[in-house]
């Protein structure tokens, strides 16, 4: 019985992820575009609604209504699976973030690995998607972004055991309790950038958009897809922006906590700063070539998260144990 | 296996449940609506226009094959590191030094694929 309401309790959850991911990424889009106009000296969308707010929703009304493409010679079964298995990872993540109140979601004994593993499997859908198109960019994209997908896993891996040997947890929720005095971004600075770059890198967002660089593979891994299997990628990726940057905030960022107002508003409140950051970011930099990605992240990155876990222990002896 | 433990994963099957079936419903239900018109031209693999250059079922390139066993070596490396990090506080220094010769090996691994030219793309 008790077992029953759990899982109706995640089966609404689940609901209310989904929904938060798909307005989510309509409102990203927006401020997307509104931010890159901004740096780039133009206005944006201007047209649909007031100030152009309505854009993404017509947008997206048109992705569900579009027809579904399917290259003649690409294998049916692969070329289905890939963009289900690159969103629902992407959005499954969710589960272990306490953005506090209602939304606290659950607080796995295994949270921290959780959220590093399950985003992992995107990778799968990647190459699937790559490979079943049946198309020479889409496999290079495939192939590309497993390969940056996976070094930057490394470094990003071994930023994260830094704080948990400093938490002393897995526990989202008790790593986020374990900054009460102080947020690690103050004691582990060093892990917050490498922590910061390597997830720009995992959510492939300028400089480390390779494997959909417009001007040699047009579209990447998702060149063959169109309507709601393309709006599927669409999700992964703001999907997959928006859990990094709450896990950010989780991390490093000192959770929820915050004068006056409630855990929830300052948690949502240092995600989005953090989401702003990547998006400023992609509008300021150019693009890695791909062999200068591959060398960042294994000769330059590697180490440095290395050195990472030696200052980790060195903060850690300084201040005791528990 | 203990209560919290189970429930933890009841709730999981929920959730995931949710998010696997709702595209897919979405994907069904859309089915009336939007216009299918497949093959003839538009079937073709897009390739900026031209007709399919070359087949894309053929070897990847090997540097590839390269960064897949390195990151083998170092994401088990990771993954051992996360089974002893939550408790590393409590253990003082000897545990410390422990988990640092580990690290020191891996880490001469590293120096090693990277004398030995792995880590460049070429």
């Amino acid at each position: 019985m008790r077992d029953l309401l759990v899982f109706g309790w995640g089966l609404a959850l689940g609901v209310v992820a989904f929904s938060l991911v798909g307005g989510l990424t309509a409102a990203f889009v927006l401020l997307e575009r509104k931010v890159s106009a901004r740096i780039q000296l133009r206005v944006g969308p201007l047209h649909t609604g007031p100030h152009g707010m309505l854009q993404t929703v017509a947008d997206l009304i048109k992705l569900v209504v579009k027809e579904d493409v399917r290259p003649s010679r690409a294998d049916p079964v692969a070329f289905r699976l890939g963009p289900l298995l690159t969103a629902v990872p992407a959005i499954l993540s969710l589960a272990v973030i306490p953005f506090g109140g209602p939304l606290l979601m659950r607080g796995l004994n295994v949270g921290v690995v959780y959220f590093l593993a399950v985003p992992g499997m995107t990778v799968i859908g990647l190459l699937l998607a790559g490979w079943a198109s049946y198309d020479n960019y889409s496999f290079l994209g495939g192939l590309r972004s497993s390969a940056q997908f996976i070094s930057y896993e490394i470094p990003r891996t071994l930023a994260v055991v830094a704080v948990v040997m400093l938490a002393g947890s897995l526990n989202t929720v008790d790593v986020a309790a374990a900054q009460q005095p102080w947020p690690y971004i103050l004691l582990l600075p060093l892990g917050f950038v490498v922590y910061m770059i390597t997830t720009l890198a995992e959510v492939n967002r300028v400089p480390f958009d390779i494997p959909e660089a417009e001007s040699e593979l047009v579209a990447g891994y998702h060149t063959e897809y169109s309507g709601f299997r393309w709006a599927l990628f669409f999700l992964a990726e703001y999907g997959a922006l928006f859990a990094a940057a709450a896990f950010a905030t989780l991390l490093f960022l000192g959770a929820g906590s915050g004068p006056f107002l409630p855990d929830i508003f300052w948690f949502v409140l240092k995600t989005l700063i953090v989401v702003f950051l990547f998006m400023w970011i992609r509008w300021t930099l150019p693009r890695f070539r791909a062999d200068q990605l591959m060398r960042l992240a294994w000769k330059v990155f590697l180490p440095l998260s290395l050195v990472n876990l030696v200052l980790a222990a060195l903060v850690m002896q300084a201040i005791g144990p528990r | 296996m203990n209560e919290p433990y189970q429930s933890d994963v009841v709730f999981l099957v929920g959730f995931g449940l949710a998010i696997v079936l709702l595209p897919l419903v979405t994907l069904l239900v859309f089915r009336w609506v939007r216009p299918t018109h497949q093959g003839g031209i538009k079937a073709e693999a897009y390739e900026s226009g031209m007709p399919q250059a070359s087949v894309p079922r053929r070897p990847f390139h090997m540097a590839y094959y390269n960064f897949a066993l390195v990151f083998i070596v170092f994401d088990v490396e990771t993954l051992l590191l996360f089974a002893i990090a939550p408790v590393l506080r409590d253990l003082g220094w000897l545990a410390l030094a422990e988990v640092g010769a580990f690290i020191l090996l891996v880490t001469a691994g590293l120096f090693y694929a990277w004398r030995k030219g792995v880590l460049v793309w070429r």
